[in-house]
This record gives structure tokens, sequence and C-alpha cells, in this order.
């Protein structure tokens, strides 16, 4: 007599409907042609294709509360619509906390694709073709995959089924002699497994909470909050540490090039000097400058130079905007000081000054300024120098600065997620 | 060829770089166009109408 593995009521192109021999329960298989064993969601009885035995034995029945994604839920991957068909709950071999729950799914070719939740991080997986660059004779603890991308090994382990209910197309009762080997490039994973001599490859992804929900929007999900950092879980705001430093060096590289071709023979052109002297008793002195020609927006630099010794001296200056009257003022004060104090020489201050005036628009110009001194007789002078400057290798010094500074915070915290994200493998 | 477009595709996972680059060059813009010291301080006080200033403002000889 020939084993049939279970009794089909009737069949069609989206699957077949089959009748549970223990509990006359009527469901749907939806690829028979390429499910291995089916285990009826409502008494655990399990049908396998190629072992009878399994029809000895019931599963360990799934506490309704533990099923996060419900069995026939529809759902979007990767612009794929897949319906839930399966779920495992299962812990490694010898390692009963590391737990995980395996969901099914089958799109409306009949392909199936697998999602994993484990501690509340998420990953959608399709079994691949061997890549041409991975090698499974040796271990290797890191490869290059088709994407270009480096995936570093995270887990080798041996799986156990605790319960499981639907369709499935493995062998997921006998998973004891299933070895798994897992490899990651966040949020990228590759899963590598070894079953008696058949050799199956996964390519998967990282799902956060908020595409899980998405995924599933015909459903009400309540789910689990994440715990720790997943194997392939990416870091905050999707940043890859790695390819934020490279991409910031490209940056760099091919600005500071752009950068001193144009404006390398950009200087300060001298607009103005005056040099104004405090003699005798005379405590202020008024000067007006030579007029000048802004013939774009500019930047003014204002260098102010003064031989005053243990002193102040102050000038304020009023920029004046010869055709509309305009005027802008700011002061410039130097002050010296110096001294021997307690077997110690001490000073304060400056004889020299830089000032800016930002934004200064095109027309013709020029500067009144009124120098004060202290009481002293002895000679002072102050001399204000305007230049037509530049900003740009301030700001580019700047931005580069803070894109510097960025990426080292980024890169910093990118590591030490990545340690945590082994630090636990490394512990074991 | 191929290596450089990896690099564009990678560098549309990364948007966070990207907008950080857009608001860095669009600062740099910015400076340039107004000639402005970013985030640096400047001597000015403020523009005054002709007159406000007539205190301290001199008569251009």
């Amino acid at each position: 007599m020939t084993y049939q593995w279970i009794d089909i009521l009737s069949e069609g192109l989206g699957g077949a409907l089959i009748k549970c021999s223990s509990c006359s329960t009527q469901t749907k298989i939806y690829n028979l042609k390429k499910a291995q064993v089916f285990i009826c969601p409502k008494c655990q009885k399990i049908f396998s294709k190629e072992h009878e035995a399994y029809g000895k034995i019931t599963s360990q029945k799934i506490n309704s509360t533990e099923i996060i994604l419900p069995l026939l839920s529809k759902c979007i991957f990767d612009e794929t619509s897949y319906t839930v068909v399966g779920l495992a709950n299962k812990h490694e071999k010898g390692h009963r906390a590391e737990k995980w729950q395996e969901y099914v799914l089958i799109d409306t070719l009949g392909n199936y694709a697998f999602l994993t939740g484990s501690f509340g991080h998420w990953i959608f997986l399709k079994e691949c073709i061997k890549p041409e660059t991975f090698t499974d004779k040796a271990v290797s603890y890191e490869f290059e995959n088709i994407d270009g991308l480096t995936y570093k090994v995270y887990s080798s382990y041996y799986q156990i089924t605790e319960s499981a209910i639907g369709e499935f197309p493995y062998d997921v009762i006998a998973t004891k002699k299933r070895f798994s080997r897992e490899y990651v490039c966040a949020p990228n994973i590759f899963t590598y497994e070894h079953f008696n001599n058949e050799k199956t490859y996964f390519q998967g992804h990282y799902v956060t909470p908020s595409e899980l929900k998405k995924a599933f929007s015909d459903n009400d999900l309540t789910l689990p909050s994440r715990e720790g950092v997943g194997s392939c879980h990416r870091f905050y705001l999707k940043i890859n540490q790695n390819q934020f430093l490279k991409f910031s060096l490209w940056f760099f590289a091919l600005t500071l090039i752009s950068f001193f071709l144009i404006f390398s023979s950009r200087s300060a052109n001298p607009l103005s000097t005056n040099k104004i002297e405090l003699v005798d008793s005379i405590k202020t002195q008024q000067v007006v400058s030579n007029s000048f020609t802004l013939y774009e927006t500019s930047l003014l630099q204002i260098n102010t130079h003064s031989s005053i010794d243990n002193d102040w001296i102050e000038a304020d200056v009023t920029l004046v905007n010869e055709k509309t009257g305009e005027e802008k003022t700011f002061v410039s004060g130097l002050e010296y000081y110096h001294g021997y104090e307690d077997g110690e020489s001490w000073s304060e201050g400056g004889t020299e000054k830089t000032d800016y005036l930002n934004n200064i628009k095109p027309g013709k110009y020029h500067t009144e300024m009124r120098v004060f001194g202290s009481d002293k007789t002895t000679y002072r002078d102050i001399q204000i120098q305007i230049l037509q400057d530049y900003p740009s290798s301030w700001n580019y010094g700047l931005l580069i600065g803070v894109l510097a500074v960025i990426t080292a915070i980024v890169v910093y915290f990118g590591n030490l997620f990545e340690k945590s994200r082994f630090g636990s493998l490394n512990d074991e | 060829m191929n290596k450089i477009t990896a690099e564009l595709a990678n560098l549309k996972t990364q948007k966070v770089w990207v907008v950080i680059a857009v608001i860095i060059i669009a600062l740099y813009v910015y400076g340039e166009l107004t000639a402005t010291r970013l985030f640096a301080g400047t001597a000015t006080e403020q523009w005054k109408p002709q007159g406000a200033n007539s205190q301290n403002s001199l008569h251009h000889k």
C-alpha cells in the first residue's frame, strides 16, 4: 500500500484543500508540490511527505497569545504579496534562551519566504543561489557577497523546533541536525544551512517594527518591543558608519581639490590704510579715509594695529555708503598692559586686532574714524587698514570641521553599536 | 563603472549623510553669495540711516 501523506479533498491552482485525519478540520496547503510538512493548526497533528512516522507524534500546542502574525494574514515585502502559512517556535540547540519565531510566507506563485522574529527584531529571508564568492567547505569569517558588501560571520548553531503549525517547505521536525551559519552586513543577512547532504542559502534583510506594521497593513499588530541589538539591526537613522566615513572622506577630497583650483588665486585686496597719531595732550583725533568702490557684495577685513604700551586706545569707525548715506558703525579698541609681579611677568590684551564686516553691498564707500586715547602724554598711534576679503577659507574650514566632527561622532557610536551586536557572541 | 554605480546605490541608503552634505553645500553657497563668514562674530553694530549717527559721524571732506 502506498503512503498517502495527507487527505486531499480538492486541488487547484491556488493550492489544495485538505482534511486532517485526526480532527477532520479542513484547511489549505498553498503549495502541495513543495510542502514537506504540514501541522494541523487545530490539533497539531503532523503530516510529513517523507516520514510516515511523524504521523504518530503531535507538535506541542502553540498558545494563541504567542502568535504575533496570524496564519493566513496577508503582507507585502519587496513589492510582493505574501500569505502567512506556517509558524514555528525555535531555539538554538544548547541555548534555550536564544529563541525565535519563524513565519513561513508564500507568494501567489507558490514561492516561499521566511520572516523571523526574535526579541522584537524581525528579518525577512528568501532562498537564494550560492554566491560564487562564498565557500562552505571551510569556515570563512567574512566574505564579499554579490551585492559588493562584506558580510561578517555572526553565529553558527543547530536549531530545535519547540512547536509549529501550518505548512513548511522543509522538515521542520528534524531540525536538530540542521546546521545554520549567519553572516551579517546590517541591514542585510546571509544564511547558510546544511541538512544531511542538502545545502541551502538565504538572503535577507532587517525589518523595522514600523516596516512590519506597514507590510501587514490589514492587521492591527501588537509587536513586542525590541531588546538589545539584533543580528542585522541597523544603526540609528539607517546610518552605516563605514559608508558615512567613506562618503565624508570622498567629499573632503573632492571639495579640497575644487576649493584650491577655484579659490587659490584669491587674496585680500587693500582698500584704505590710515594712521592716526595722538601726541602730547591730544586725546581725540578725527580722520576720514579715501573713497573706495566695492563692485560686488563683499566681506571687509579691518586690521587694527597700535603702538600702545601699558595703555589703551579706541577707534569709532563708521563705514559710509556715499550714494545712500547709510552708515555702519563699530568700535575697534585695543588695550595692552604688561608687568612683572611676584617674580612672574604678565601681560594682558594686545596691540593688534582683526575684525570683519559681513555682507557689504556694492557701492562707493569711505570710513570716518574718531580715535580716543587715555590721559597719557606719550606718543600713541593706531593704524587701521581696510581690506576686501573673501569668506571662502573660513567657511570651508568651518563646514569641513563640522562634517569631520559629525563623522567622528557617527563612527564612534556606530562602532559601539557594532560592539554590542557582536559583543554578546564574544561573551559566550 | 559597476563600483561607482554600487557606491551611488549606497549613497541612496545613507540619506542622513546626503542631507548633511546638502546643508553644508547650501551654507557654503550662502556664505559666498552674501560674503559672510558663517557663525563668526562681526564687528558691526547696525546699519543706520543717514544722520542717525550724526553725533559721531563726520562730514566727508
